[in-house]
């Protein structure tokens, strides 16, 4: 199930942002993908 | 979008330049497939019920925690999948496709599915009798691919795995804040078949104070959601199941009489596997290609073939499918033989891949990883049925006994296509 391709839109950056974390954060392939923090 | 398959599109519902529910005829439009969830920080029954209309799979009030949304795009996921799997099923099931892999070479199935083809050009409700395992579900399924509805969803619900209290709310939706634990709005399961079809699987569970609610509903064509205020408009074919005497259960009182005279309009008996013996070995050959092809299982060998055809089947075809995955699982290319059957088919006791070659043997063929999986999923699966027949499918007592939460206990039942209803009484 993990590993599925999920488009998220949202006008809100940070919004889009998030939710696109928790779905990578779960195993989904997110688009537009969380950024990563820099180190 | 039209480059990359994706499985799922979480969008918002407000945008400046295209808002979401545009978004959501534009994808439908290019694939139909795709599901699509709605966020929304103005959340209104109404909208929902539109966005279900257009194809939306659900909606998600924002702001929201992220186990909602996770919850969600679980459940989105699912769905797609099973459509995928459904499409593979339509192709297996359809006459002449697919290398003629049609399953009822018996005159009394070939006549159910006659009947059922029949009955799809209507919209009657339609009742299904058999015994568990018999195939109602892939019948029921039959008939919406075979209806005008065929396009629009297939739901599925199992009356036994649906707590009493949680009925109205999950069949109907509830609104936000309609009782502790509603954060959200949530549609229900006749919401989510809008246009399709609602099948109620194991109808003789149904508890009798929700009999009357439901009664209503398809009465009144239209449902309201638990702590709402207004009835909203349904179009759901109805299709029901049981394992039961539903007459019986009418006579003493634990069913509806007007509820039953509404959902036996058009009544299919199921005929058990026993009673179709000449469909067991075409049953058969459809499992090994699905369980034993993948690990280089062509066949069974004739014995195995005769021992199959001898038995009576109690649990019927889900049996059968059972027996030849486990079957599968333990026994060795090219072919199947009698030791890999469960000991009531005949097998001999004695050294079986459980218990690992015994001296002299060659051993069996596959990577480590790959036998130690297969070793594993027979022992879970062999374990669970062994569990589930001595608690007479009370999940809650098998969970227990395991030692594991009932949510674990109910997962790997679901990875083993391992339904409780098949054991109880």
């Amino acid at each position: 199930m993990k590993g599925e391709r999920v488009l998220v839109v949202d006008d809100e950056p940070d919004l889009a942002e998030s939710t696109a974390y928790f779905l990578e954060r779960a195993g989904y392939a997110a688009t537009p993908p969380a950024r990563r923090p820099s180190s | 979008m039209a480059q990359e398959p994706f499985a799922l599109v979480i969008t918002d519902v407000r945008m400046p330049r295209m808002n979401g529910m545009e978004l959501l005829a534009a994808i439908k439009q290019r694939d139909p497939d795709v599901e699509v969830l709605l966020l929304t920080g103005y959340p209104d029954v109404q909208t929902a019920v539109s966005a279900i209309k257009q194809g939306a799979f659900d909606y998600l009030a924002k702001p929201f925690a992220e186990r909602d949304l996770m919850e969600r795009v679980a459940k989105a996921i699912a769905h797609r999948r099973m459509k995928d799997r459904n499409e593979g099923l339509k192709e297996r099931l359809r006459p002449g496709a697919a290398g003629r892999r049609l399953v009822h070479g018996s005159p009394a199935f070939a006549q159910v599915v006659a009947t059922i083809e029949r009955t799809a050009r209507t919209d009657a409700s339609v009742l299904l009798l058999g015994e568990s395992g018999t195939g109602k579900e892939l019948l029921a399924h039959h008939l919406h691919d075979s209806s005008a509805r065929a396009g629009r969803p297939f739901v599925p619900v199992d009356c036994a795995s649906i707590p009493s209290e949680l009925f109205e709310s999950e069949l109907f939706g509830h609104v936000k804040g309609a009782f502790t634990g509603a954060a959200n709005h949530r549609l229900g399961l006749f919401q989510l078949a809008e246009g399709g079809t609602l099948f109620l699987d194991e109808l003789g569970e149904l508890p009798v104070p929700f009999q009357a609610k439901l009664l209503r509903a398809l009465q009144e064509r239209s449902v309201r959601p638990v702590g709402g205020g207004e009835q909203l408009p349904i179009d759901v074919r109805i299709v029901a199941a049981t394992n039961r005497n539903l007459q019986k259960e009418v006579d003493e009182g634990r069913f509806r009489a007007d509820l039953f005279y509404r959902l036996d309009v058009v009544r299919i008996a199921v005929p058990p596997l026993r009673e179709r013996r000449e469909d067991v070995d075409l049953l058969a050959a459809l499992f090994v290609q699905r369980f034993g092809s993948p690990l280089g299982i062509g066949g069974l060998l004739p014995e195995v073939g005769a021992a199959l055809r001898a038995h009576d089947w109690p649990g019927n075809v889900r049996q059968l499918r059972n027996v030849i995955e486990r079957a599968c699982a333990l026994g060795q290319p090219p072919l199947l033989r009698l030791e890999d059957l469960p000991p009531e088919l005949g097998a001999a006791p004695g050294p079986s891949a459980e218990s690992g070659p015994a001296a002299g043997d060659e051993p069996p063929r596959g990577t480590f990883a790959e036998l130690k999986a297969r070793h594993i999923a027979a022992m879970e699966s062999s374990y669970l049925e062994a569990l589930l027949k001595k608690h007479r499918g009370n999940v809650t007592h098998c969970s227990e006994e395991a030692g594991m939460a009932r949510s674990a206990f109910q997962k790997l039942m679901q990875k083993h296509g391992i339904r409780s209803s098949d054991f109880r009484e």
